[in-house]
């Protein structure tokens, strides 16, 4: 056999194993002096964002308009996705973790799809619950540790300084792998007297068999309930 | 059922007979000549048959719209801006500018949707959902003034010259609660659509600079980025 045949098995079974979790182990934060703002990526009051959606599952796109409406006081989030026409497929909100589907046409009115975007949408919009962990990893990263190992940990990895203002968010399984990942683009506005950084642009991954991800692009964002 | 309310149109007959009348009558005769054209035009709303007689003369309609997408919760309404051509027998090219550009295309019974990212065009299967194969079907039985053939809609003409279409069925019903389609003073031609889902909840496309039987590019519901 060629080496060129190997080479392709070789990518084949790369590509195979793309869909699996990735596995990181939490290693212990190594303790440092400066306290991160670990709520840097939510917002503080209640906004309206409307973006535009392509879900990518496998080689496929779909196409959708977005509105988040968030409520950090009510531990809130409102998703509505329509699609480009107007019309809309989902409107559904979580709050306090507890789903509830306000209208939701076929594919999204399978009860699992409902509550899995409501759960991507909390993890990027609502700031987890409790006092996080803070440190620095082995890559450096410094990071904001919310939960418990066992029943998952979500990881908040702060906009470093003004120059490199992206975020990230990953989310890890009891086992240890990374479930969803959230990273933004740099570009975008600071809101909130400069506590908010709202990106133009973020993308989040969802890994295994199923893997899908979510590409959004901000058209506007609104602060409301003023 | 009238294109006018009845209230309406022998106002309008009475105030242009007294034009006519008046002594003015030659500063103003541009302006009566237009009015008149619009009652005799007006007239190709009353019916089922003369609405499809008016819709039968028009070969190709191509147009600018702006869609308007309202909600109860929106702190400002949905808006985005395209343009629309549609050729007889039920070809539609529905491309948007802005505020994400994409190509809309349904032709001999194929809707294909692409949209452009970063410079790259990239296909759309989300187009193949149930609500976007609903609207395109209708498109073109709207533009052929074929509001009854529908199997998916009961349509009515409402008492202000509007087509009404309310879903036949309940899944249907589910997403749209009625949609109301004015018709233009311009026989065979559609002003605009409004989709109305629920209580506040809808989206309008309002047409303007409407072309008819202009000649397109043979490519153009075939042939995408």
């Amino acid at each position: 056999m060629s080496r060129f045949s190997w080479l392709i098995i070789c990518l084949f079974c790369l590509g195979g194993c793309t869909g699996i979790p990735r596995m990181v182990p939490l290693y212990p934060l190594e303790t440092i002096l400066e306290k991160p703002d670990c709520r840097q990526p939510f917002a503080k009051n209640q906004w309206q964002f409307v973006h535009t959606i392509r879900m990518e599952t496998g080689r496929k796109a779909s196409f959708f308009s977005g509105v988040i409406t968030v409520d950090p006081a009510a531990e809130s989030v409102r998703c509505t996705l329509l699609t480009l026409e107007g019309l809309v497929l989902f409107d559904a909100r979580l709050t306090r973790g507890k789903p509830e589907v306000i209208k939701a046409v076929p594919p999204f009115d399978r009860p699992a799809l409902a509550t899995g975007i409501l759960t991507d949408v909390g993890l990027i919009f609502l700031s987890p619950a409790g006092p996080p962990e803070t440190g620095r990893t082995g890559s450096g990263d410094i990071v904001c540790r919310f939960g418990a190992p066992q029943q998952g940990i979500v990881e908040v990895v702060p906009a470093r300084d003004r120059s490199d203002r992206s975020w990230q968010i990953r989310k890890y399984d009891e086992n240890g792998r990374v479930v969803r990942e959230v990273v933004t683009g740099t570009s975008g506005r600071w809101e909130g007297a400069e506590t908010l950084f709202i990106p133009d642009t973020f993308t989040l991954t969802a890994t295994g068999s199923r893997g899908y991800r979510l590409h959004f692009r901000c058209l506007s964002s609104t602060r409301i309930g003023l | 059922m009238a294109a006018w309310p009845e209230p309406v149109r022998p106002g309008i007959i009475i105030w242009i007979k007294r034009i006519l009348r008046s002594h003015r009558c030659h500063r103003v005769f541009p302006g009566t000549i237009l009015a008149l054209l619009v009652l005799i035009c007006a007239g190709w709303t009353k019916s089922w048959t003369s609405i499809q007689a008016a819709a039968e003369k028009i070969e190709s309609i191509q147009a600018d719209f702006v869609q308007e997408k309202h909600l109860p919760f929106l702190v400002k309404p949905l808006e985005s801006t395209g343009r629309f051509y549609f050729k007889r027998p039920g070809s539609v090219r529905w491309e948007y500018v802005s505020p994400l550009k994409s190509i809309l295309v349904s032709h001999q019974g194929n809707t294909r949707r692409l949209v452009e990212e970063n410079g790259a065009w990239i296909e759309d299967v989300g187009v193949k959902m149930a609500g976007m194969q609903v609207v395109m079907t209708q498109i073109s039985q709207w533009m052929s003034g074929r509001f009854t053939d529908s199997t998916d809609f009961d349509a009515r003409i409402a008492d202000d010259g509007k087509v009404v279409l309310t879903p036949g069925n309940k899944a249907l019903s589910r997403m749209i609660r009625r949609i109301e389609l004015t018709l233009s003073d311009r026989p065979g031609v559609v002003d605009s659509v409004k989709v109305i889902e629920g209580d506040d909840a809808y989206t309008v496309w309002a047409f303007k600079n409407i072309q008819t039987n202009k000649p397109f590019k043979p490519t153009l519901f075939t042939v995408v980025p």
